[in-house]
């Protein structure tokens, strides 16, 4: 019997209680061709002014046929494009609030009530709920497998060729959209040591607490998920604290900012990552098919001769 | 047929301003010509027609000198809290302490308006990183870091969580400039769950308890914020006196606007309206003069009424519009199309609705900020456009789009296929910018569009 696939996109949505109550978690890597969003999207490609990630996510949910969708609140577009999808497509839709702000108890409990609906909204289609101990062992192997990456990375970055200059890539999701992105930063003698993007590094939970884990394997992947720093949070003072801390581990030289167009929340980022850190900072456009294409080679190439 | 009223320019508001002085014009301290708000910079006045009543003076007046209201507060050693986004929750807490007063930053967002860019506000933010894919609001942000247009608060709250991400982005912006912000969240408003306990919220509205009670915790960290701020109890008492101070304001709007946009001829512009509306989310830093201005404008809409006195012809098409455009020129020009405001939803209706008087102070004001139009799906907020244009008669409905806004790309087709389903009223949705003069006559085409349908619509039904 094929699993149910219950398709998201943002960071807070934590696979593994998708997983505990037996369906396939897909965190979709979105086309963002314009001809892909047309096709399985007339309704949204009409649309002025839509995030080109939001309209693309909605056509690849669509292309690729999900059972269920789970939006969340992060970000204001992919909010009302939940209210939008049913009219284009008959999966089941979810829209998960995640609170904007972290520093009170009540956003905390709020986050993780909204887990819990999240669980029953699982179950309207065939979800069982997990036991403790279930959750746990399913949690334990996500973190194992994470820090095996987290291992292979910094392997990775230990090998790397020391006389390509050191970049961080931040921003919004990846695409399919992006596979040549490091083939350019290569092309101008640089390397992408560090992925800020929200599917990257930025978007992991960091290490479960075992003990935590073992005594309640929930609120423990609650506080792990609810801890990701999101520059879309308020304040967004963790996520700088998480950005500086990596910048200077990796000994980065030189940020690239993949923003969408219409994206507000990374283009306030810019400036400020400027005014932080003492590097060059580009921004590159995401989702802007051809014409994009020229000038985010321009920009690396001009990012690199800033770097010293 | 009763002769229609004048609009006025503002150089015919010079000589009608010494005329109604020779006749013995009693204003308030902050009265005057309105010409002296151009001398100020507010240039885009002398673009606009006006309502040519001494009511209609007093109520620009009063929004106009706004700016020296703040400072004059401050000097008197009021504390001034700067509440962001929530549009009509934290101003009614600030009402509850007599030594602070609470205005709107987000204000800043018409001054590229109303000064013809004359500023460079919007300049300025593209330069701090807020460039065009910001809605006009980014003005704020410049308005702070220039210091030029109003006090830099003692307390700056921002609600978060359901609102456009370009103010969330624009006010996380504001800390860099030393502004530290107290944020608290409104969640995005969702329908009850079968068997979910529920409860009720203005404007017909209904929210899951669970939302309702995170609202009132967090409205709890306001209210101790402002206390810390002003060195005084918020006690539930002082929040019901201002709860029924701001509700006073509700129901005279309430009033106010159902004779402007049912009565015909339509007896007060749709500027003037639009302005009166706006009183509503902060009472523009004073609560007693604001009830005093509406009231002197009220009294002017009756006195009308009976007179069978209208601003526009009997015939103007009555159209509902949706969103406050960002050009106020656009209001004029609506009525020079043939049109008329027959209801409104300027985005913050929860601000007009009374808010509960027979609950507890927090749970009522929990309920308020969570009936926040644009904090629930955007079907709910066109069902109440349908309901309130019904109400009101409208004929039509124009959509100002936002450029820039976030909830602009999805809510207007959203708004627009049900109004066109449902109510079977024409619908256009116009991008309105700060100065709409370079594209005026393609506003211009599509709103006489819109009046003649809904004439001709009118025609066919009789």
């Amino acid at each position: 019997m094929t699993a149910v696939r219950v398709a998201y996109s943002c960071s807070y949505v934590p696979p593994e209680w998708i997983s505990a109550y037996g369906l396939r978690p897909e965190r979709l890597t979105v086309d963002c061709s314009a001809e892909a969003a047309a096709k399985d999207c007339a309704g949204l490609a009409r649309l002025q002014g839509l995030c080109p990630y939001a309209r693309a996510f909605a056509a690849s949910v669509i292309a690729q046929q999900a059972d269920a969708v789970i939006f969340t609140t992060l970000c204001d577009q992919m909010r009302r494009i939940c209210e939008l999808l049913p009219a284009e497509w008959a999966a089941k839709t979810f829209l998960l609030n995640v609170p904007r702000t972290w520093q009170s108890a009540g956003a905390f409990r709020f986050y993780k009530e909204e887990l819990v609906r999240l669980g029953g909204f699982l179950e309207t289609f065939g979800g069982r709920a997990p036991s403790s101990d279930d959750l746990a062992a399913l949690m334990s192997a996500a973190d194992n497998d994470r820090q095996e990456c987290r291992t292979l990375a910094a392997e990775s970055f230990s090998q790397a060729d020391r006389s390509l200059k050191r970049l961080a890539l931040t921003g919004g999701p990846i695409t399919t959209d992006d596979s040549w992105l490091p083939g350019v930063v290569r092309q101008h003698s640089g390397l992408v040591v560090l992925d800020a993007t929200e599917t990257g590094d930025l978007g992991q939970p960091g290490p479960f607490d075992h003990r935590r884990l073992a005594d309640d394997p929930f609120d423990e992947l609650a506080n792990a998920y609810f801890s990701i720093p999101h520059p879309a949070r308020r304040p967004n003072d963790p996520f700088y604290a998480w950005l500086g801390e990596n910048l200077a581990a990796r000994q980065i030289q030189g940020i690239i900012i993949r923003r969408f167009t219409w994206c507000d929340t990374w283009a306030i980022e810019k400036n400020r990552m400027r005014e932080r850190f003492s590097m060059p900072v580009v921004e590159v456009e995401a989702c802007g098919g051809s014409g994009a294409r020229a000038r985010t080679h321009s920009r690396v190439q001009a990012l690199m001769e800033a770097i010293h | 047929m009763k002769p229609k009223l004048a609009k006025i320019t503002l150089d015919q508001w010079d000589a009608r301003y010494e005329e109604l002085k020779s006749a013995g014009l009693a204003e308030p301290f902050y009265g005057g010509p309105l010409r002296r708000h151009v001398l100020d910079g507010d240039l885009r006045l002398a673009d606009l027609k006006f309502d040519d009543s001494p009511a209609a003076l007093r109520l620009w007046n009063f929004l106009l000198s706004e700016e020296d209201r703040l400072f004059s507060a401050r000097d008197g050693g009021k504390k001034i809290v700067g509440a962001m986004k929530d549009l009509g929750t934290v101003p009614v807490m600030a009402l509850g302490l007599p030594n602070v007063v609470a205005f709107y930053p987000d204000g800043a967002w018409w001054i590229p308006c109303v000064m013809r860019l004359g500023d460079e506000l919007l300049g300025i933010a593209q330069s701090m990183g807020a460039g065009e894919s910001f809605c006009p609001v980014r003005a704020m942000l410049a308005a702070f870091a220039t210091e030029g247009h109003f006090p830099i608060p003692d307390l700056l709250t921002c609600s978060v969580g359901a609102t456009c991400d370009d103010f969330s982005a624009i006010a996380q912006r504001l800390t860099d400039f030393r502004q530290s912000i107290l944020w608290w969240e409104i969640p995005a408003r969702r329908v009850p769950q079968v068997g979910e306990e529920a409860v009720d919220l203005p404007g017909g509205l209904t929210a899951p308890v669970s939302q309702v009670r995170f609202v009132r915790e967090e409205l709890e960290r306001v209210r101790r914020a402002i206390e810390d701020m002003a060195g005084a109890k918020l006690d539930d008492a002082a929040l019901a006196d201002g709860i029924a101070k701001a509700n006073g304001i509700r129901r005279l709007l309430d009033e106010l606007r159902y004779k402007a946009y049912t009565t015909t001829p339509c007896p007060m512009p749709a500027i003037e309206m639009l302005v009166a509306e706006m009183l509503a989310i902060h009472f523009c830093s004073d609560r007693q003069e604001c009830q005093a201005v509406l009231e002197e404008l009220l009294a002017e809409v009756n006195r009308r009424i009976a007179a069978g006195l209208g601003v526009q012809k009997a015939d103007a098409a009555g159209i509902f519009v949706v969103n406050p455009p960002a050009d106020l020129r656009l209001m004029n020009l609506l009525e020079d199309c043939g049109g008329r405001v027959c209801g409104s939803d300027y985005m913050f209706g929860h601000a007009l609705d009374e808010i509960p008087p027979d609950v507890e102070p927090m749970e009522a004001l929990a309920r308020t900020a969570l009936a926040d139009p644009m904090a629930g799906p955007a079907g709910q907020r066109a069902d109440r456009i349908l309901r309130d244009a019904e109400a009101f008669g409208a004929e039509a409905v124009l959509i100002c789009r936002i450029p820039g806004a976030s909830h602009c790309a999805t809510e207007g087709a959203v708004i627009a296929g049900a109004v066109e389903a449902s109510a079977s009223l024409p619908v256009v949705e116009i991008e309105v910018p700060p100065l709409i003069d370079s594209v005026r006559p393609n506003i211009q085409t599509r709103i006489e569009a819109l009046v003649e349908t809904a004439r001709r619509a009118r025609r066919r039904r009789k």
